[in-house]
């Protein structure tokens, strides 16, 4: 058997492989460019991009958590006008498609930064984020409710031809339901889960561990609810599903692209070792040797066939 | 923008040598790693596992400053507090096992010249300091390279060995006047530096953040450049989770301030650029 088949295609992207870091997971490739091959990605999120700068939250931003952690970062980022003029031209000396993660404070933000990017040469496609737990206004309000959501994606929609690939949040009643929304106001495919909002408390200053006090819950710990999710959401919606959650091993990619999705994105897993998104793609190739299948195509979905 | 950011960060297994206490509460743990050995500048850092075979808790590698380097043998050291899941962890690995180090990373000390150089140890902070000793007196062979050594009590010092083995002089101060002059390293900072008199001056500090913050107030209101090695919790310590956020002067900041990356763009800062909190 020749080596099998990594190339997937979602929403007009084309990836090599179906394997590409999670946003907030990898700054803009700059950091780990001699560590990890860009060009082996299927594809390079960046992280989240604002209008205009945003500072963050105050330190302590994160807290290790049984097999996991909490982030509390606050999105920051130098805006759009920096990300195309400093960092976009430096990343197109890679052949890896870039998507673009989007925030904002309200929906006319999501939408000019959307237009702006829309004008911009080498980017592959826009992942929307309506999810991040970690910033008060925005975001959380738009991500926790079927019609903030579908506000954002057809503002979105209306100002660019690119790809809109909402990322939804776990922290809602029925993630089905605004996956739905999502899909009829346009999006071209979901990207599933961002982190779960939770919190840590340290018994001997009896203070909250995080300055922001709730922060994003991500690693292994959450993989079971993420892959359930994306199970329901790929049985609910037609659009591809990007499965996203605590996938530290190829054989965990392998559980979400057999659960529905046809890509997947790796996080909490660089941090622990940052060559881990090149050892997974490699992984997936053997482990498609292993079961004689030619092509991950056929693993989408195909769990309990 | 950093040259730093485009630096492989290499996962490099290392055999353990020896893991041994070096005060309370204080290990030195001594490894195999060639590549560390050889391109580990002073103030930087490395991160290591703190988990049995990769497992997925503890999950987060730990960073700790390089405290020494033989770079004939090959091997590094780094000093470390038994302080939560991840020392506990590794205080209890023996020769023959393997640690599993990212690194080096980070910004380290920038050695200009200067008549004095005064390096501000407290407790453990005295380990990076310690590898700093040996490279200014090998660049500056007659330079005045001092080293302030502050602790609780005598058995909390460290490194001292080491830094008489550089240094023109070693001064100790305890906070319970078991060893040296009574009271806080910071105290001798400010003796020393009245004693300047005309001479060119340079301090570098690593230790509690209280004593940073009292040594930065020192330094600024004496204009003497002043570098301080900053410990923050760090996820991933190679620049990508923005977790590790120091607050600084940025004058190209529309309000005239920003985050840096302690694993990045330091984890040694110039002291007057730090937004002491």
């Amino acid at each position: 058997m020749s080596k099998p088949d990594l190339s997937i295609e979602i929403a007009g992207i084309r990836m090599r492989n179906p394997i590409m870091p999670a946003s907030g997971t990898f700054g803009f490739g700059k950091e780990l460019c001699g560590t990890v091959d860009l060009n082996a990605l299927g594809a390079l999120v960046t992280k989240g991009t604002s209008l205009h700068p945003w500072h963050g939250n105050p330190y302590p931003r994160t807290v290790e958590t049984p097999a996991g952690m909490l982030n509390a970062i606050g999105l920051q980022n130098e805006g759009v006008h920096s990300f195309i003029e400093d960092k976009l031209p430096w990343l197109k000396q890679f052949d890896v498609p870039v998507i673009v993660n989007v925030v904002g404070k309200t929906v006319e933000e999501y939408a000019e930064v959307a237009r702006i990017l829309d004008k911009a040469d080498g980017i592959a496609g826009l992942e929307i984020n309506v999810s991040c737990p970690n910033v008060k206004e925005g975001c959380i309000a738009f991500g926790c409710s079927a019609e903030g959501t579908a506000r954002v994606v057809r503002a979105v929609r209306q100002v660019t031809r690119l790809p809109v690939i909402p990322k939804l949040s776990p922290n809602v009643t029925d993630i089905v339901e605004i996956a739905h929304a999502s899909v009829e106001a346009g999006a071209d495919a979901l990207c599933l889960i961002n982190t779960l909002l939770g919190t840590a408390i340290d018994p001997w200053t009896r203070r909250f561990k995080l300055a922001n006090i709730t922060g994003g819950l991500s690693g292994p710990a959450i993989k079971p609810i993420a892959l359930r999710m994306v199970h329901e959401v790929s049985n609910a919606v037609k659009v591809p599903i990007i499965g996203v959650g605590g996938i530290m091993t190829a054989e965990d990619a392998v559980e979400f692209i057999l659960a529905g999705a046809s890509a997947v994105q790796v996080g909490t897993a660089t941090f622990v070792n940052p060559r881990a998104i090149n050892e997974i793609v490699v992984g997936l190739g053997e482990y498609l040797e292993k079961i004689k299948f030619s092509d991950v195509r056929k693993l989408i979905g195909a769990v309990g066939s | 923008m950093n040259t730093l950011d485009c630096e492989p960060k290499t996962q490099t297994s290392c055999e353990i040598l020896s893991n041994e206490p070096a005060a309370p509460n204080v290990m030195v743990l001594t490894a195999r790693g060639s590549h560390i050995a050889r391109d580990t500048l002073p103030g930087q850092f490395i991160n290591i596992a703190c988990a049995d075979r990769r497992g997925h808790d503890p999950l987060l590698r730990r960073p700790f400053s390089v405290y020494r380097v033989n770079k004939r043998e090959g091997d590094f050291a780094v000093l470390y507090v038994i302080r939560g899941r991840g020392t506990d962890y590794l205080k209890d690995r023996k020769p023959g096992e393997t640690a599993d180090v990212v690194g080096p990373l980070g910004k380290g000390f920038d050695l200009p010249a200067a008549d004095i150089h005064l390096l501000v140890a407290g407790g453990s902070g005295a380990a990076p300091l310690s590898m700093l000793a040996d490279h200014l007196r090998a660049k500056y062979p007659r330079a005045d390279v001092v080293s302030l050594l502050g602790a609780q009590t005598a058995v909390g010092l460290v490194c001292e060995t080491d830094f008489r083995l550089h240094v023109s002089r070693c001064e100790i101060a305890t906070e319970d006047a078991t060893r040296g002059q009574k009271g806080l390293v910071t105290d001798l900072l400010e003796k020393e530096l009245d004693a300047v008199g005309s001479q060119s001056s340079r301090v570098y500090a690593c230790g509690p953040h209280e004593m940073l913050k009292k040594v930065s107030e020192i330094c600024a209101a004496r204009d003497v450049p002043c570098q301080v090695s900053i410990e923050t919790h760090m996820a991933c310590g190679v620049g990508v989770c923005m977790g590790c956020a120091v607050k600084v002067k940025d004058e190209s900041a529309p309000d005239g301030w920003t985050y840096q990356r302690c694993c990045l763009e330091g984890p040694v800062f110039d002291a007057q650029k730090v937004i002491w909190e």
